[in-house]
C-alpha cells in the first residue's frame, strides 16, 4: 500500500517536472493571452501570423540576448578551461605526491566551498575597482577562475585518488620525467574526471548571476544571466511576457541540451564528492 | 586506496622527483585561492568593525555594526528566514529524498526518473525564480499554472505570493528544485547496499518504512551527514530565487522576505543610497559564523548518532 | 485660459487624422512615426572639445522613451559631431549599476532617473555636479532657463542641500485616479470623500501591492492634504517619532486609507507587478491610482495581448478630505544628471540643452505619451485631465510621497513605512495602531541609524 502511494507520488512528481518543462517551452512561443488563458494548449497566434519565433527574436535582438549569448559562451569556455588547467596539477600533487601536509592543505582549500560568495564580494569589488578590473570581462573571468578553484580541486583530488599508480611507476622506471609522466600518462587517464570538472564548472558559470550583476555595468559585457536579470525589470514594465519567457528559455535550453547529452556524467560528477 | 601506497619510509627516487614539482603544481591554485577568497574573507571580517561607504577612509567603530544589526528588524527577519530556509527547506528536501529512496529502489525506469528529477539543479536560480513567479501568480481569469490547476480540480485559487506566504513558496520551490540532487546522492548510496539485506528484510515481512529504518538509513548515514552539510552550505547563500520570486524584480523584495544574502546585497550593491559596506560585512560575518556553527553541530550530531548502529 | 487651450487641444488630438489647422504659434504634435523622420533641429550649444559622451539610461532600447532618446542622440551626433554611447539599463540600474560604479573608473557622463532617487542615491554620495550653468545654455530654441518654467526648476526637490541644481528635468509626472471614460459615461469627479467612496464601489480599486511605493500613495496623498507639503517628511525625520501622533491629520488620513483599502480588488496583495494594473486594463477593476505613466504601460499591455481592447483614459485627483486644508498635487520629474567624475561634462550638458529643444522633446508626448516641463508642447489626450490639475493655481505642488521614499537614502520607507502601510491596507493594523506603530518604529529606526 505504502509502496503504491509512494510510486504514485514519484510518478506525479516526475510528471510535474515534465509538465513545467513543456509549459516553459510552449509559453516561449505564445502571446501573453495564450500563456495565461490556455497554459497547456499549443501555441498558435504567432504561428498563424507567420512569425513563430517572434518572442525569441525579441529577446535575441531587443533585449540583446544575442550578444550576451556570445559573451557567455566565450567567457564560460575560457574560464572553465582555465579552472581545470590550474586545478588539475594542484589536485594531482595534493593527492598523489605524498607530501606531508597535503591532507590539511586539501582541507584548507575545501573550506572555500563553504564560504558564501556574499562574504567576499565587497573586498573583491573594492580590490578590482582599484586596479580597473570592474566592468571588465577580464575581471569577471579572473573571479570565475579563482572562485571555482576549491570545488574543482576537491573534485579532482577525489578523482586522481581512484587512478591506478602502476602505469605511472612503469613510466618512471622507463626514465620519463615526472612532468612528462603527468602530461603523457596521468592526464590521458584522468581525462574523464577533467571533462566532468569542465562540464560542471561550465554549468555553474553559465548560471552565475550575482557576480555578473555586481561586477558588470555596461550592456556590452552582460552575460546571459545578467541580461535576464535586467530584462526582467524592463519586461514587466512593457508587459513583454513572451519575450521574457523566451529569455528564460534561452538560458535554460542550452543546459537542457547539454544535459540530454551528458546527464549521466553530470549527475555522477556533481554527486561524486558526497557519494564516496 | 591505491593512491596511498607511498609510505614515508619508502620514498622512491621517482617519488622524490615528483615532490620537486609539488609547489609548481599547487602554487597557482593556492595563490588564486588566497588572493581571491582567503584575503577577502579576512578583509570582510575587518570591515565589519568599521563604518565605510566605499569612498574615503573607513572609520573603526568596534562592535557598533553588530549592534545595528541586532536593532534592525529587517536583519532579524533575514536571519529568521535564513534559518527557516535551512531547517524547513532541509526537512522538506530530506523527507522527499528519503521517501523517494524507499520507492525508487528496485523500480524500473529509476534512472530515467532520477535524471528528470535532477534537471532543475542545473538551471539558473534566477531563471527558476522568474519561472515560479509565473507559476504562482494569482489573477482571476489569467491564473498562473498553480492556481489554474487548483481551479481546474474545483479548489479555490490561493494567494501564494502574499508576503506572509511567499517565504513558504520559495521554500517549496527550493525543495522542488534541489530534491533531485539529494535523491541522486542518496540513491547512489542505496545502490551500493547489498540487495540481499533488503531481500532478507522482505522475507521477515518488513514494510518499506521498516526496511528504510533498519537497512537504508543506518547504511547511508555517512552520506546523509554529508548531504546535510551540503544543504546547509547551499541554503545559507540563497539569493537570486528570493530576490526575483519574492519581489517585483526591479526593487528589493519586501524586507520581511529577506535572507542574509539579500541583506548583504541590499546594504552594499543594491543600496538605495550610500552603501553601508561596514553593515554589509558584519552581516557577511554572521553568515560565515552561521555556516560554521551549523556545520560543526551537524557533524557532531551525525557522528554521535552513528555510534548507535 | 490654460484650461480652454488644453480642452481644444485634447479635442484636436482625439480627432486623430483630421488635419486640424493649428494656430500660427501653436505647435501640433507629430504622429509617432512622423516624429522619427522630422529633420534634426540645429544645436544651440556645441561642445568645444568633447568628441564623445556616455549616457546610462533608465529606459530600455525598445521602450518609446528609449527610442525618442536614441533619435535625439543620433541627431546630436549629426549636428555636433559628438558620438553618444548609450547603455540601456532599465529602472533598477541606478542602484545596481551606477551607485557601485561611482567608486570605480567606469562612470557615465550622463544619467537619468526621478529626482528623489537621484538625490537619495547619487547626490547624497557626492556623485553629481552642479548644473546651474546649464540653465544659461542654448537649446535649439531659447535658453534652458527660457523653456523650463520656474515651477519645474526652482523647487527644493531639484536642488542639493547647498541650493545648487543637481539635475535638469525632461519629463513631468503626476499621479491620479485613472478610469476608462467609455465604461463610465457621465462621470463627474468626486469632490468629497463620501462621493469618492460611493464611486469606488465594491472591490473596484486595482493596486500592485508588491510595490511598496504604489501602496503608499493613498495614505501619503491624504496625509499631505491634512499636514501640508513637507509634513510627512518632517514626521519621518523626527528622531522621537512623536510627530506622527501629535498631528491628528495622520490618524485621520489613516482612517480614510483603511476605508479605501476595503475597496481594493481581490488578490491585490498576491500579485506580481504589473499584473494588477493589467487587471484594471482588462476591466476587472474600475479604478487605478497610478502615476502618469499608467496609460503608457497599460496601452502597451493591451497592444501586446493581441486583443483589440482599448481604453479612453480619464483621471481625477483625491478630493479634499473633511477637515483638511491643503489642496496639494503631487509632482515628480525625470531628469538628467551629470556625474562628478564625468569625463565629458561639456558634451553631457550640451546634450541636455539639445534634448530640451521643442521639436525633439515633442517625442515624449508624441511617442511616449508623457508630460514634459515645456509649456509650449501639446499634451497627449490621455493626460489632459492630469495636466489641467497640475496647472490649477489653487493646487500646491508637492513632491511624490513628500520625498519620504528618499529619507535616509530610502531605507526609512523600506524598513518603517512600507511594512506598516501594508499592514494598514490589509486590515492587520487599525488606523490608531498604525499611527502608534509609525511612532515607535520611527524612533527605533533613528536610534539604530545613530
Amino acid at each position: 500500500m505504502l509502496r503504491l502511494t509512494g510510486k504514485a507520488a514519484v510518478w506525479l512528481f516526475t510528471a510535474l517536472n515534465l509538465l513545467l518543462l513543456y509549459w516553459l517551452v510552449a509559453a516561449s512561443f505564445k502571446t501573453p493571452l495564450e500563456i495565461f488563458r490556455d497554459p497547456f494548449g499549443l501555441p498558435y497566434t504567432w504561428f498563424a501570423r507567420g512569425n513563430p519565433f517572434r518572442n525569441y527574436l525579441y529577446a535575441w535582438n531587443q533585449a540583446e540576448f544575442g550578444h550576451a549569448f556570445l559573451v557567455t559562451v566565450v567567457l564560460v569556455a575560457a574560464a572553465s578551461a582555465s579552472i581545470v588547467l590550474v586545478s588539475a596539477p594542484a589536485a594531482y600533487a595534493l593527492s598523489r605526491f605524498g607530501v606531508r601536509g597535503s591532507g590539511p592543505l586539501t582541507g584548507f582549500l575545501a573550506i572555500g566551498m563553504g564560504v558564501p560568495m556574499q562574504t567576499v564580494i565587497i573586498p573583491l569589488f573594492v580590490g578590482l575597482a582599484e586596479i580597473g578590473l570592474t566592468n571588465s570581462l577580464l575581471g569577471l573571468y579572473l573571479l570565475y577562475v579563482a572562485l571555482s578553484v576549491p570545488f574543482t580541486v576537491f573534485l579532482l583530488t577525489g578523482f586522481f585518488r581512484t587512478l591506478p599508480e602502476e602505469t605511472e611507476e612503469a613510466a618512471a622506471l622507463d626514465g620519463a620525467s615526472p612532468l612528462r609522466t603527468f602530461v603523457s600518462i596521468t592526464l590521458p587517464l584522468a581525462r574523464g574526471g577533467m571533462v566532468t570538472a569542465l562540464i560542471l564548472n561550465a554549468i555553474g558559470l553559465w548560471n552565475e548571476t550575482l557576480l555578473a550583476i555586481v561586477f558588470i555595468q555596461e550592456n556590452s559585457g552582460f552575460t546571459l544571466a545578467r541580461a535576464l536579470f535586467t530584462f526582467y525589470g524592463a519586461a514587466t514594465y512593457q508587459s513583454e511576457y513572451g519575450g521574457l519567457i523566451a529569455g528564460v528559455a534561452i538560458v535554460v535550453l542550452p543546459m537542457l541540451a547539454l544535459y540530454l547529452l551528458l546527464a549521466r556524467r553530470i549527475i555522477a560528477g556533481l554527486t561524486l564528492g558526497a557519494g564516496k | 586506496m591505491p593512491g596511498r601506497r607511498a609510505l614515508p619510509g619508502a620514498v622512491t627516487p621517482h617519488l622524490r622527483n615528483r615532490r620537486r614539482l609539488f609547489w609548481p603544481f599547487t602554487l597557482p591554485a593556492i595563490a588564486l585561492y588566497v588572493v581571491f577568497l582567503v584575503g577577502p574573507a579576512v578583509a570582510t571580517v575587518a570591515l565589519g568593525f568599521t563604518r565605510w561607504s566605499g569612498a574615503g577612509p573607513a572609520t573603526f567603530v568596534g562592535l557598533e555594526q553588530y549592534g545595528r544589526l541586532l536593532g534592525s528588524s529587517s536583519f532579524r527577519d533575514a536571519f529568521v528566514n535564513t534559518l527557516g530556509y535551512i531547517v524547513a527547506g532541509g526537512a522538506g528536501t530530506f523527507v522527499f529524498a528519503f521517501l523517494f529512496t524507499m520507492v525508487l529502489r528496485g523500480m524500473r525506469a529509476s534512472k530515467t526518473v532520477r535524471a528528470i528529477l535532477f534537471f532543475p539543479n542545473i538551471v539558473a536560480p534566477v531563471a527558476l525564480g522568474m519561472f515560479f513567479g509565473f507559476v504562482f501568480k494569482y489573477n482571476p481569469g489569467r491564473q498562473g499554472l498553480a492556481n489554474f490547476l487548483l481551479e481546474s480540480i474545483g479548489l479555490p485559487a490561493a494567494g501564494f505570493l502574499r508576503p506572509e506566504n511567499v517565504t513558504w513558496v520559495v521554500i517549496g520551490a527550493l525543495v522542488w528544485s534541489s530534491a533531485g540532487f539529494y535523491i541522486t546522492i542518496m540513491m547512489a548510496a542505496v545502490d551500493r547496499i547489498p540487495p540481499y539485506l533488503y531481500e532478507d528484510a522482505e522475507l521477515c515481512g518488513a514494510s518499506p518504512w521498516q526496511q528504510f529504518r533498519a537497512v537504508t538509513l543506518p547504511l547511508t548515514w555517512d552520506v546523509v551527514g554529508i548531504a546535510g552539510v551540503l544543504w546547509t552550505i547551499g541554503a545559507v547563500k540563497i539569493f537570486e530565487m528570493v530576490f526575483v520570486l519574492a519581489g517585483p524584480g526591479t526593487y528589493s523584495p519586501p524586507s520581511r522576505t529577506w535572507t542574509l544574502a539579500v541583506y548583504v546585497y541590499d546594504r552594499s550593491f543594491g543600496a538605495q543610497g550610500t552603501p553601508e559596506y561596514g553593515t554589509a560585512c558584519a552581516c557577511a560575518v554572521v553568515m560565515i559564523a552561521l555556516v560554521t556553527v551549523l556545520v560543526t553541530a551537524l557533524r557532531r550530531v551525525m557522528r554521535r548518532e552513528r555510534l548507535e548502529y | 485660459m490654460k484650461r480652454t487651450y488644453l480642452a481644444v487641444l485634447a479635442l484636436a488630438l482625439t480627432a486623430c487624422g483630421a488635419p486640424a489647422a493649428p494656430a500660427e504659434d501653436e505647435f501640433s504634435l507629430p504622429t509617432a512615426a512622423a516624429y522619427f523622420t522630422t529633420a534634426c533641429p540645429e544645436a544651440g550649444t556645441k561642445p568645444a572639445t568633447d568628441k564623445e559622451l556616455t549616457y546610462w539610461s533608465m529606459w530600455t532600447k525598445d521602450e518609446p522613451q528609449g527610442k525618442v532618446l536614441r533619435y535625439a542622440a543620433d541627431c546630436f551626433t549629426r549636428k555636433t559631431g559628438v558620438k553618444v554611447t548609450i547603455q540601456w539599463l532599465g529602472r533598477g540600474y541606478l542602484r545596481q549599476n551606477l551607485l557601485p560604479a561611482l567608486n570605480t573608473g567606469t562612470v557615465p557622463d550622463l544619467f537619468d532617473q526621478d529626482l528623489t532617487t537621484v538625490k537619495a542615491a547619487i547626490v547624497s554620495a557626492g556623485g553629481t555636479r552642479a548644473l546651474d550653468d546649464v540653465l544659461s545654455l542654448r537649446t535649439g530654441d531659447g535658453t534652458v532657463r527660457d523653456v523650463l518654467p520656474a515651477a519645474y526648476r526652482d523647487t527644493s526637490a531639484i536642488k542639493d542641500d547647498a541650493g545648487r541644481l543637481f539635475a535638469v528635468p525632461y519629463i513631468v509626472m503626476g499621479n491620479a485616479w485613472w478610469y476608462d471614460r467609455k465604461k463610465i459615461p457621465g462621470f463627474t469627479a468626486p469632490t468629497t470623500m463620501d462621493e469618492l467612496y460611493a464611486l469606488l464601489g465594491d472591490r473596484s480599486v486595482a493596486l500592485d501591492g508588491d510595490i511598496g511605493y504604489y501602496a503608499a500613495w493613498y495614505f501619503d496623498q491624504l496625509a499631505a492634504r491634512y499636514v501640508g507639503p513637507g509634513g510627512l517628511a518632517r514626521a519621518a525625520q523626527d528622531p522621537t517619532g512623536r510627530l506622527w501622533k501629535s498631528d491628528p491629520g495622520f490618524l485621520k488620513a489613516a482612517e480614510h486609507t483603511a476605508r479605501i483599502a476595503t475597496h481594493l480588488v481581490d488578490g491585490w496583495d498576491a500579485g506580481k507587478f504589473p499584473q494588477i494594473q493589467q487587471r484594471w486594463a482588462d476591466g476587472d477593476a474600475a479604478y487605478l491610482f497610478m502615476g502618469s505613466w499608467g496609460p503608457t504601460e497599460t496601452r502597451e499591455y493591451l497592444a501586446k495581448q493581441g486583443g483589440d481592447q482599448s481604453i479612453d483614459y480619464g483621471s481625477f485627483q483625491f478630493p479634499l478630505p473633511p477637515g483638511a486644508t491643503h489642496d496639494v498635487i503631487e509632482v515628480q520629474q525625470i531628469a538628467f544628471g551629470v556625474t562628478a567624475k564625468a569625463k565629458h561634462p561639456e558634451a553631457a550638458k550640451a546634450f541636455i540643452a539639445y534634448f530640451l529643444t521643442r521639436d525633439l522633446l515633442a517625442g515624449m508626448p508624441a511617442v511616449a505619451d508623457s508630460l514634459t516641463p515645456r509649456s509650449d508642447l501639446p499634451v497627449p489626450s490621455d493626460l489632459a485631465d492630469l495636466k489641467a490639475a497640475l496647472e490649477d493655481p489653487a493646487k500646491k505642488h508637492t513632491l511624490f510621497m513628500d520625498g519620504l521614499d528618499g529619507v535616509a537614502d530610502g531605507t526609512f520607507a523600506e524598513q518603517v513605512f512600507y511594512p506598516a502601510n501594508n499592514d494598514l491596507l490589509r486590515g492587520k493594523l487599525a488606523p490608531a495602531a498604525f499611527v502608534d506603530r509609525l511612532a515607535t518604529a520611527t524612533a527605533a529606526f533613528w536610534k539604530t541609524q545613530g
